[in-house]
């Protein structure tokens, strides 16, 4: 009887190690062309994903909605759209530069130099660094993509402090979003440094959908204290005082089927809409390799236990069939 | 035994297999992305010096006729209001070759302009012929010995003083003394010319055509400033007392070295020649008179106003006819602009 169950545990753990084998290489099969970088964040696809224009809506018809319509086929035409090269993750912020953000990505919130409405430049840095001066001001725009095919929710936050810590820029912003909602600030508010570190929004998008943020900052040229915007620039002679914005976007998905939504009526019924796979986004901090391993360690253990559990039997076998 | 130890062995190895399968799978089952951006930038540099150095003018001079500080015993010249310290002098003998300068540096990030007023007023004393009138005491002058005194005699109505020839009666009579006419570098003959005692110079040049003393020196010191300086300048002459005001725009565009300018090659001096001839040493001391009767003293300086019958006016308009002060005022701002004015 013991010699049965061990037998069936064998035979089971070997099926098992069979089927965890096949299920591996298959998934590695179309996961390898992701890596997972020093943040473990699954790096953006091949490039010829961006050969597709993307542009952003400049009148309210061009304005995404979040139900409805699939905007991602409305922005571009059937011919345009190769999904045999469609390898992108399901979640991507761009801004208008058309810079792709991965992990602190260097954007241009600040410039280099800065021009008045006229078109003349009135403030530029000497040696490449960017800077801000009373007068200067800038608007930067970045789009949020669902391109998978599973709803996402995301949360949106924003860091925003001075270095060194005992100074003070006189520099406003506020952030709105494309559907007018103000995320920090106002039409007629702005804010300040402390309170723009404050700002941060939480929202979900469905998939082939997107939204996307402007935020605005100024140094008021007259903001009724000359005197300490000429203290901080003759300061500025003799120590560095920065000011860094960061913006992070957090994107969780829902575990589903690849193509198919069954809350959502207008989901499409293949992954894209069109030919070609429709990777899921994956990746998390694991380090695989271990587990791999450790896999691979115990399935081998498990082939020696049941070639010498097999020698065994034959052994004892001969040796009952000599006696 | 061993088939114990062998049943454990395949248990354990199947829990592993078991595990891993589910831990890779979970790690590929899992949607999470997460991107950021960032930016910094520093604040633009400022940094723009203005130095201004050395005074013009001083409430006391020693014996070699330079400004002192006050502790210094070796006066020859000092303002009667040294103690209360509220006022400058300047004198026949006086100097200042130390020179008042300025100095402008940095390099701002930023577009700007250099603003720069100059208010000035020089002392002269306008063309003609001056004198000061004396009271004959009284009974001095008879009908008697009057013929001793005739050519030398005036009589006043009002403010005109004129030359008599012949017994007036028991009036007041007045001689004129210190009598001068101004002419250009001493010539009697003809070109008569405003006085300008204390000539102003540029980082040792002298601006002014012709003779020194004849023209505003500190004018034309201020028009070569204002060129330097460069940029378009506004003249207003509206201020009065003979002072005119110079304001001079010089916009900059950002990352300009403002020592480019060579606003620190910009050095005034000034000197009032203590005895040039006989004519400046009488212009001098009717200045010295004016200032006294301003101060008031009871002196009468008159103005010729009819050579042929020999007729003297005593009403002499300050900042007109004669200015007893003299002053240069610089005020420069460099500010940051906006828009873009660069030539």
């Amino acid at each position: 009887m013991k010699k049965k169950i061990t037998k069936m545990l064998l035979v089971l753990a070997a099926i098992l190690l069979v089927a965890s084998s096949s299920t591996t290489i298959a998934l590695a099969s179309v996961l390898n062309q992701y890596n997972m970088n020093d943040k473990g964040a699954i790096e953006i696809a091949p490039v010829s994903w961006y050969d597709q224009t993307v542009s952003f809506p400049e009148t309210e018809e061009e304005k995404p909605v979040s139900t409805g319509e699939t905007f991602f086929k409305d922005y571009f035409s059937a011919e345009t759209l190769n999904y045999s090269n469609y390898t992108s993750a399901g979640f991507t912020v761009t801004d208008q530069n058309e810079v792709v953000w991965e992990t602190e990505t260097e954007v241009e919130i600040f410039k280099v130099a800065y021009e008045n409405g006229e078109g003349y430049v009135t403030a530029k840095s000497f040696n490449g660094e960017k800077i801000v001066a009373p007068g200067t001001e800038n608007s930067y725009l970045f789009k949020l993509k669902n391109s998978g095919d599973t709803e996402i929710t995301y949360t949106l936050n924003v860091d925003a402090f001075i270095t060194p810590g005992d100074n003070m820029i006189p520099i406003e912003a506020r952030i709105s979003r494309y559907d007018e909602e103000w995320i920090v600030g106002g039409p007629d508010e702005w804010v300040d440094v402390p309170t723009l570190d404050t700002a941060a929004d939480e929202a979900s998008l469905s998939p082939d959908r997107y939204t996307y943020y402007t935020l605005d900052w100024r140094w008021p040229f007259e903001s009724g204290n000359d005197e300490y915007d000429t203290f901080l620039g003759n300061l500025a002679v003799e120590e560095d005082i920065t000011i860094t914005i960061i913006i992070s976007t957090t994107a969780t998905a829902e575990e589903s089927a690849p193509g198919t939504d069954p809350d959502d009526p207008d989901s499409p019924d293949e992954p894209g809409g069109g030919e070609g796979l429709v990777p899921p986004d994956t990746g998390d901090n694991s380090i695989l390799s271990i587990w791999i391993s450790l896999a691979v360690g115990a399935a081998v253990f498990l082939i020696i236990i049941l070639i010498y559990k097999i020698r065994e039997e034959k052994r004892s076998k001969t040796e009952a069939s000599k006696n | 035994m061993r088939k114990n130890r062998m049943m454990r062995a395949a248990s354990a190895l199947m829990v592993a297999v078991l595990l891993t399968t589910s831990t890779i799978s979970g790690t590929f089952a899992k949607y999470v992305t997460q991107d950021s951006a960032e930016d910094t930038a520093r604040v633009a540099k400022w940094g723009v010096e203005l130095q201004v150095m050395g005074n013009l003018y001083g409430d006391s001079y020693g014996a070699d006729d330079k400004i002192v500080k006050d502790d210094d015993g070796s006066i020859s010249v000092q303002s009667v209001n040294y103690s209360a310290n509220t006022d400058d002098v300047v004198a026949p003998g006086t100097l200042n070759d130390e020179g008042f300068s300025f100095t402008l540096t940095g390099s701002p990030e930023v577009d700007g302009k250099i603003t720069s007023v100059m208010t000035f007023q020089n002392i002269f004393l306008k063309e003609g012929t001056y004198g000061l009138m004396i009271k004959v005491p009284a009974n001095t002058i008879t009908e008697a010995n009057f013929d001793e005194y005739a050519d030398e005699l005036y009589t006043v109505s009002g403010t005109i003083y004129t030359k008599v020839d012949a017994w007036a009666g028991n009036v007041d009579y007045y001689t004129l003394e210190d009598e001068v006419t101004l002419h250009v570098d001493g010539d009697n003959a003809t070109n008569q010319a405003a006085y300008y005692p204390v000539v102003y110079t540029l980082s040792g040049n002298t601006f002014t055509t012709g003779t020194t003393y004849a023209e505003d020196s500190l004018k034309a010191v201020a028009e070569a400033v204002a060129t330097a300086l460069g940029g378009a300048t506004v003249v207003d002459d509206t201020l009065g007392n003979a002072t005119l005001k110079y304001t001079n725009v010089l916009p900059f565009d950002s990352n300009k070295d403002l020592a480019d300018f060579k606003l620190d090659n910009l050095e005034i001096t000034w000197a009032w020649a203590f005895s040039i001839n006989d004519m400046f040493d009488g212009a001098d001391t009717i200045l010295g008179n004016l200032l006294a009767k301003r101060n008031g003293e009871d002196i009468i300086v008159v103005k010729l106003t009819d050579a042929a019958n020999r007729i003297f006016d005593a009403t002499l308009e300050d900042y007109i006819d004669y200015c007893l002060d003299t002053k240069f005022a610089l005020d420069v701002t460099v500010e940051q602009t906006d828009d873009d004015s660069t030539p």
